[in-house]
This record gives C-alpha cells, sequence and structure tokens, in this order.
C-alpha cells in the first residue's frame, strides 16, 4: 500500500506561493517550481528532490540564467505554469517563464495594461534547455515577447515544442534545431491549460466554448475540430478548457480534467475515427449550491498521473454537505484518488494535509524514478510539493517511464 | 551547482510595509486596478461569425475582417481575409441577431473592400494569388423571424473585372455619381477606375513613382478621391474631370519620419465633409479639410504607432482603435467639440459571447449610432459597440453655486 503524503515546504523561496509546474525530468528525478507570483521582484526557482537525502535542492533562478534581472522594474520572470518538457534523448529539460508577478516594489502587474510600457511590461516568456546530466542551462531563447507561457509540450521526434501564450491565447510553435518561433494565431480568450500530444505528434488544446483545437504537423494546420469537452448540463461550454491530462501507460488514451467549477474527468481516445473520441467519466468533486459562481481554487482537480501500478492518481478537492453547501477552500481536503481505468472505479486513497493552509489545489502530478507520486501545491507561504511514498518493486529506477512530455 | 538560497534578503511585501498608510485609498481601490484595462464606457458586444448556436462561424483562419460597410436596409456587411476570404451580412436589427456566411469568395484571400450600391448589390474588390478583381453579389433579403424560423441561401459571386493578374487591389470605394469603383493596386499603386455596369477597366495612373503609397482611399462629400503617396504626401482625384493632383500636403508624423509615413485609415465626417486619417510611421491621428486642404495634427491616441480602423459617430465624434497584429488594442475617442482625445480601454465583450478583443480592422457606423467593428485575429467576431448616451446637463438653480 501507498504510504502517507508528506509536504516538502519550498523553505529556502519564503516568499514562493504556488507551485504551477511539476515533472520527472528526463533523469527520472522531480523538479518542481518554486513561484512568487504575488510579491514583485523575485524570480522563479526550480527545485530537485533529492531522493538519497529526502531533501529539495534549489538549483536554478531562472531571471539570472536568462538576463532578465528581478529588479529590472519590469514584470519578473516569477514562475513556471506547466512548462517544464522533459527531453529523453539529450537529457535536457525544457521550461518556459510566465508573467503574473509585479516589478520591485509594484503592487500588481497587468498585462493589459502595461502592453505597451517597455519600461514595466514583462520581457517575455524564456524558453530554456536545461542539461539534467551537467546541472547547466544549455541555451535559453524568448519564445513568447511581452507575453507568458500558460502551458507547453514538446514533440522530441520533430524538435518542436508547443505553447499557448498568455494573456493572448496564441499558439506557438518552437522549433528547436532552428530556434525560431512562428505564432499560429489567437485560439480565444480563456487559456486551456494544457497542450498535449498524441502518438502520431499531433497538439491538442481547446477552445473557450470547449471544442479541441488540434495541430497537424503533417498538415501544417491548426483547426478547432468538432469534439467537444464536457461539462454539467446546466452549464454552457464556455469555459469548458482542459486543465489537466495525462496518457494512459500505452499511450493510446488521454485522461483529462477541465479547468471551470464542478470540473469533469474524462477520457480522450484521439486515434478513434477522424477527430477522436471523446468519453465523460462524469464529475470529479461533490455536489455544492450550483446558484453559487464558487471559484476554482476551491472546486478543483489536478495532479494527474499514472502509478507504476497502471492506475489513475489524481488529487481532488472534497467537501461535506449536500447541494446546498457553499465551501470555502478553509471547508475543503486535497484528496488524492485512484482510478482503475479498465473499471473506471475511484477510491481515496489519502488526504493531503498542511499546517495552517488548506491542500485542496493540486497544480500537476509526477512520477519519479522509483514509482512514487509528487504533488505541486498552491497556495500559502512558502508553497511546496507534497510526496507519496508508492509500494513498487524495489531495485527499479526506470519507474518514471513512460515520461510525460507536456507540462 | 546547487543554489545557497539561506542568507538571502527576500523584498518586502508592499502591501504590508510598515512606512506605508495601509488604510489609504490606493491600497482599498486595488480591485478597480484590473478593470480599468478594459473599455470604459458605453458597452462592446462580439457576435459570433454565425447564426449563434446554429450555424459553424466562419472557420478560424478565414474570418480576419478587413472591410466593414453599411448599406441603406441597416445590413452591415463585411470582407474577411486569411486562407479563404468570406463576404458576410451581420443583421443586428427586427429579430435577427445573427451573421449570414455569404460564403467563400472564388480564389480570393482578401476582401480589401466591401461597397453597397443603392441598388443593395455588394460590389467587392479582392486580392488573391490570380491577382486583383472586382466582384458582385446580389442584394441580400432580410430573413423571416430568426427566432422561430427562417430560411437563407448563398447566391454566390458574379465577377466585374480582373483589373490585375499580378497584384491585388489594396482597397476601393464606389462613387455611385459615375457608376465606378475606384481603386489602387496592392504592389504598384496604380490608381484605377472600373464601370460596375459592364466591368470596363480604365488604369489612370501611379500613384507613387516608388511604391509608398496608402492602402486606402477615401472618398469626400464632392465625390474626389484621396490618398496619400511618398512620405505621406497628400494625392486627390477628382473623377469629374479625371485630374489627379500631388497636394504637397504631408500627414503628421514625429520629426523626421516622413519616409515611413503614409495613411493607414480614414474616416469620413458625412456632416462636416471632415477627413479624418491616422499616420503609420508614429500613429498620428489628423483631420483634413478637404475645402481648405488644411491638415490638423490631433495627437497620438495610443503609444502603438498603428491605428487601421476610425469612423464618425452621429455626435461627431471619431471613434477608432489603436494597435496592430501584435498587439493589445484600445478603443479611442476624438471629440473634434473640445478637441480631447481619450483611450476608452481594451475591447471586451461582456454580454452575449465573453471575450476580449485584440486586433481591428475595420470600422463603420450604424444608423442608430451604434459603431460596429471588424476584428482581424485567427478567429475573429463581429463587434458592436454602443457609446454611453451622455447624462444631460445639471440643471442649476437660482442661488445655487
Amino acid at each position: 500500500m501507498p504510504g502517507d503524503p508528506s509536504f516538502y515546504e519550498f523553505t529556502d523561496v519564503p516568499t514562493s506561493d504556488s507551485c504551477w509546474s511539476l515533472s520527472a525530468g528526463p533523469d527520472g528525478c522531480i523538479y518542481a517550481a518554486a513561484c512568487s507570483e504575488h510579491l514583485g521582484g523575485v524570480s522563479v526557482y526550480v527545485a530537485r528532490y533529492d531522493d538519497e537525502h529526502d531533501r529539495l535542492d534549489y538549483i536554478l533562478e531562472l531571471a539570472t540564467a536568462v538576463n532578465d534581472p528581478p529588479d529590472s522594474g519590469r514584470a519578473t520572470q516569477c514562475k513556471i505554469h506547466y512548462c517544464f518538457c522533459p527531453s529523453r534523448h539529450d537529457g535536457i529539460l525544457y521550461a518556459a517563464t510566465h508573467l503574473s508577478g509585479p516589478a520591485l516594489g509594484d503592487f500588481l502587474y497587468s498585462p493589459w495594461a502595461d502592453w505597451s510600457d517597455p519600461r514595466k511590461a514583462f520581457r517575455g516568456s524564456a524558453l530554456i534547455a536545461y542539461d539534467t546530466k551537467t546541472d547547466e542551462v544549455r541555451w535559453w531563447d524568448t519564445i513568447a515577447p511581452r507575453e507568458g507561457s500558460r502551458c507547453m509540450a514538446l514533440d522530441e521526434e520533430r524538435g518542436r515544442i508547443y505553447i499557448v501564450t498568455y494573456p493572448r491565447d496564441h499558439f506557438v510553435i518552437y522549433d528547436i534545431p532552428t530556434r525560431t518561433r512562428r505564432d499560429l494565431g489567437r485560439i480565444g480568450s480563456v487559456n486551456s491549460q494544457i497542450v498535449f500530444t498524441d502518438r502520431r505528434g499531433r497538439a491538442y488544446t481547446s477552445s473557450d466554448m470547449g471544442q479541441l483545437v488540434r495541430y497537424d504537423p503533417d498538415r501544417d494546420r491548426l483547426e478547432e475540430i468538432p469534439t467537444y469537452i464536457p461539462c454539467e448540463p446546466y452549464q454552457s461550454r464556455w469555459h469548458s478548457v482542459f486543465y489537466d491530462a495525462v496518457a494512459s501507460p500505452e499511450g493510446d488514451c488521454i485522461y483529462a480534467v477541465t479547468w471551470r467549477a464542478h470540473e469533469h474527468l474524462f477520457r480522450y481516445w484521439p486515434e478513434d475515427g477522424p477527430y477522436g473520441r471523446m468519453e465523460d467519466l462524469g464529475p470529479a468533486t461533490p455536489e455544492r449550491d450550483r446558484s453559487l459562481p464558487i471559484d476554482t481554487f476551491t472546486d478543483h482537480t489536478g495532479g494527474l498521473v499514472f502509478g507504476a501500478d497502471g492506475m489513475l492518481y489524481y488529487v481532488a478537492s472534497r467537501w461535506e454537505g449536500g447541494p446546498d453547501v457553499r465551501p470555502t477552500p478553509q471547508d475543503c481536503t486535497g484528496v488524492i484518488y485512484r482510478m482503475d481505468p479498465r473499471t473506471l472505479a475511484r477510491d481515496d486513497m489519502a488526504p493531503l494535509a498542511r499546517e495552517k493552509f488548506p491542500a485542496q489545489y493540486v497544480s500537476r502530478g509526477g512520477r519519479d524514478r522509483f514509482g512514487n507520486l509528487f504533488f505541486g501545491h498552491v497556495g500559502g507561504r512558502p508553497s511546496g510539493i507534497f510526496r507519496m511514498p508508492m509500494d513498487v518493486p524495489g531495485g527499479r529506477s526506470d519507474l518514471h517511464e513512460p515520461l510525460r512530455t507536456w507540462g | 551547482m546547487l543554489l545557497d538560497l539561506k542568507g538571502r534578503t527576500w523584498p518586502v511585501e508592499p502591501t504590508r510595509n510598515p512606512e506605508f498608510d495601509l488604510t489609504s485609498s490606493h491600497l482599498q481601490n486595488f480591485e478597480k486596478y484590473h478593470h480599468r484595462s478594459f473599455v470604459q464606457e458605453g458597452a462592446m458586444v462580439a457576435m459570433p461569425l454565425a447564426f449563434p448556436g446554429i450555424t459553424t462561424p466562419i472557420p478560424a483562419d478565414e474570418c480576419a475582417t478587413i472591410a466593414l460597410a453599411v448599406d441603406a436596409s441597416r445590413m452591415v456587411f463585411g470582407g474577411t481575409a486569411g486562407r479563404a476570404a468570406h463576404l458576410f451580412a451581420a443583421m443586428t436589427r427586427g429579430v435577427t441577431g445573427i451573421v449570414h456566411d455569404l460564403g467563400v469568395i472564388p480564389g480570393a484571400t482578401a476582401c480589401t473592400a466591401v461597397m453597397p450600391a443603392p441598388d443593395r448589390a455588394i460590389y467587392l474588390a479582392t486580392s488573391g494569388p490570380d491577382g486583383g478583381k472586382i466582384w458582385r453579389h446580389p442584394a441580400v433579403g432580410w430573413p423571416y423571424d430568426c427566432l422561430q424560423e427562417w430560411g437563407f441561401s448563398r447566391p454566390g459571386y458574379t465577377a466585374v473585372a480582373h483589373p490585375f493578374a499580378d497584384e491585388g487591389i489594396a482597397h476601393a470605394v464606389l462613387d455611385g455619381e459615375h457608376r465606378t469603383i475606384w481603386g489602387v493596386s496592392a504592389r504598384t499603386g496604380t490608381l484605377f477606375g472600373c464601370a460596375i455596369d459592364g466591368g470596363e477597366v480604365t488604369k489612370v495612373r501611379k500613384v507613387d513613382a516608388v511604391q509608398r503609397f496608402s492602402r486606402t482611399l477615401v472618398r469626400d462629400l464632392q465625390g474626389r478621391i484621396w490618398g496619400t503617396a511618398c512620405n505621406g504626401s497628400l494625392w486627390r482625384f477628382n473623377p469629374a474631370d479625371g485630374t489627379f493632383a500631388d497636394l504637397g500636403l504631408w500627414i503628421p508624423c514625429a520629426a523626421g519620419r516622413e519616409i515611413h509615413n503614409q495613411a493607414e485609415s480614414f474616416a469620413l465626417d458625412p456632416d462636416t465633409g471632415t477627413i479624418y486619417g491616422s499616420a503609420s510611421a508614429d500613429g498620428f491621428l489628423f483631420a483634413l479639410d478637404p475645402a481648405t486642404e488644411q491638415v490638423r495634427s490631433l495627437g497620438k491616441p495610443g503609444a502603438s504607432p498603428t491605428v487601421r480602423c476610425m469612423t464618425v459617430g452621429h455626435d461627431g465624434r471619431l471613434f477608432g482603435i489603436c494597435g496592430d497584429d501584435d498587439d493589445i488594442g484600445h478603443l479611442f475617442v476624438y471629440d473634434p467639440e473640445d478637441a480631447t482625445l481619450r483611450d476608452l480601454g481594451v475591447p471586451i465583450s461582456l454580454l452575449g459571447l465573453r471575450g476580449y478583443g485584440y486586433v481591428y480592422r475595420a470600422a463603420a457606423t450604424g444608423a442608430d449610432g451604434e459603431l460596429f467593428f471588424g476584428q482581424a485575429e485567427r478567429m475573429s467576431h463581429f463587434w458592436v459597440y454602443f457609446p454611453p448616451v451622455p447624462r444631460r446637463r445639471a440643471m442649476v438653480r437660482g442661488g445655487d453655486a
């Protein structure tokens, strides 16, 4: 049986307020982003879990690495948002930065208000290639001038990176060999929180109306396809965008969840027919007062990851009560659920707990080389990650495979 | 190498800075900061380029709206650009509230001008791989009740003329008096006329020797056609006598940047005859009095050097959106009454469709003073702006200050 989850605080980055990105690296270690989005003048830091000493090591200050110091006067390189992509063949961990942190001394940052101000505007999302074999940044480039990267996927075979930008919601292709970017244009207003790829290298994200948007590299076309993300019957499709998605171990199916209250779990079979097949697995969180526009920090599901046992694990917020309840984050518990993909039966494995802070919001999950599960937590200062030791066969150190190659 | 962060000093949270008065209104009003970036007056509404909820919209990459015009029946026609070009009819009156896609214009990748004629036929100028063409689309009838039952058709387009085989048409205007379309080609800047009866084409001349010319034209109240040539100098063509004049009048820009300057958009005040324009080098607005041939700089509406769409409202104010393809556009207004220029904010639609608007390339004014804007992004909508109704002046009672 898995052990109890424990929390690893970003103690050395006391300003951190969120961990938006967590991923296994190509080396099978867990990498996590210590983000400081609410305090001006702080860079995001990359932490790595040291499984030998059971601790977090801090390996990179992004702002310095990409020559955009946190005291530049501009909005800061404050976070990595669903933008870790490990590359197997060369040991590179790609990461792209995101905006929201104000300049040093400023109270807030608005990318809309400061878009045209070269003194204040975010310089742009920096894509870095971090060599996990040598612990060095091999190179970096600006992948989205003036914008952040909300999510990112790697097509290792073609040497391409896909991102969705914020705030303009553009789909951008970055060609790694030539270090060039191509903006394919706007998708909508509400960012999808993920780009993922299928076995044929097609990249997927979603529109504001929950419609799948697919890039086909063979045709070089980005197009809306007639497949929609499920939602509750009482809701319109607006804001039914992807939140998190993970491939089945076989790679033939994507398990995913939406970024909206009353979110649904679903799975998508991308190779089933010309547009794939969507299968709704129902709501992920309990019933509540539907008349209240509850926030997605309360009603939330994330951290989808397959265990080495072939089961799907994810973290959903849970609260007590029925259809009249109006929960707040303080009323919620983040619970690790396990789903059997064969039977779709779900059971709750363990609650997540933090001192003083609710632990209902998990961004991403990852599995390290020994098969242990990790979850990035958003909230509390300092923020951090959860680790759930798994009962897996000893002696193996390749259990991070197959690697998830999107953030 | 691992980082040692233990001795590091971290910034202080401004909202917890003991030297600040934490009760100040500046801190209390933070919640307004974000909202202030978006349109502050009136309301903008974005309509999908579709019959909402009934049809699929004009596909992404084919729906960037670069031309708009309103016909006498209040129907709004739009021309798009992208992988293919469409003409659409937007209906916002009666029991409609729809956009009818009139279909792909054969071989075109940009519909650069939409010109409703008095008989309600719609003339189009297009660009595409096989050059620049003039098309005619028959009158579009108003449908029956679009809440109950309806039926639409796509009658298709009739080619009127093919003035250019190796370049597109940058812009064109309809001269109803002479039943002629006057246009300028996209690469060589050839001014031409095309008779809408029969399609005979007359090539007048190149408007500039070195192809530095405006890709937009405007027709004044006297029927004369205006544009700019090298250094942003204004030219004028009079169809009545066929005369072309290089006026030696330069539109405004920052000092020394004339070589980069062209008119980027025009808007005619139908009451005063004033022609408003925007200049491409630095984004200055200007007002041209065609009678006196005086050009007056109105200043810059925003940080962007690009203003590609403007229209004059019923109250005489000039509305437009500044920003280029890589920008976040801002709606602005110029009031000739007091010569004020104000940024109204980033377009946003909250009623019906919920979304931001960033890039626009066409504008027109509706019969009731509503303003139409053509969005020009990969996925685009038809935007309607309802300016606020001004407050009446406060009554001043005797003795009151």
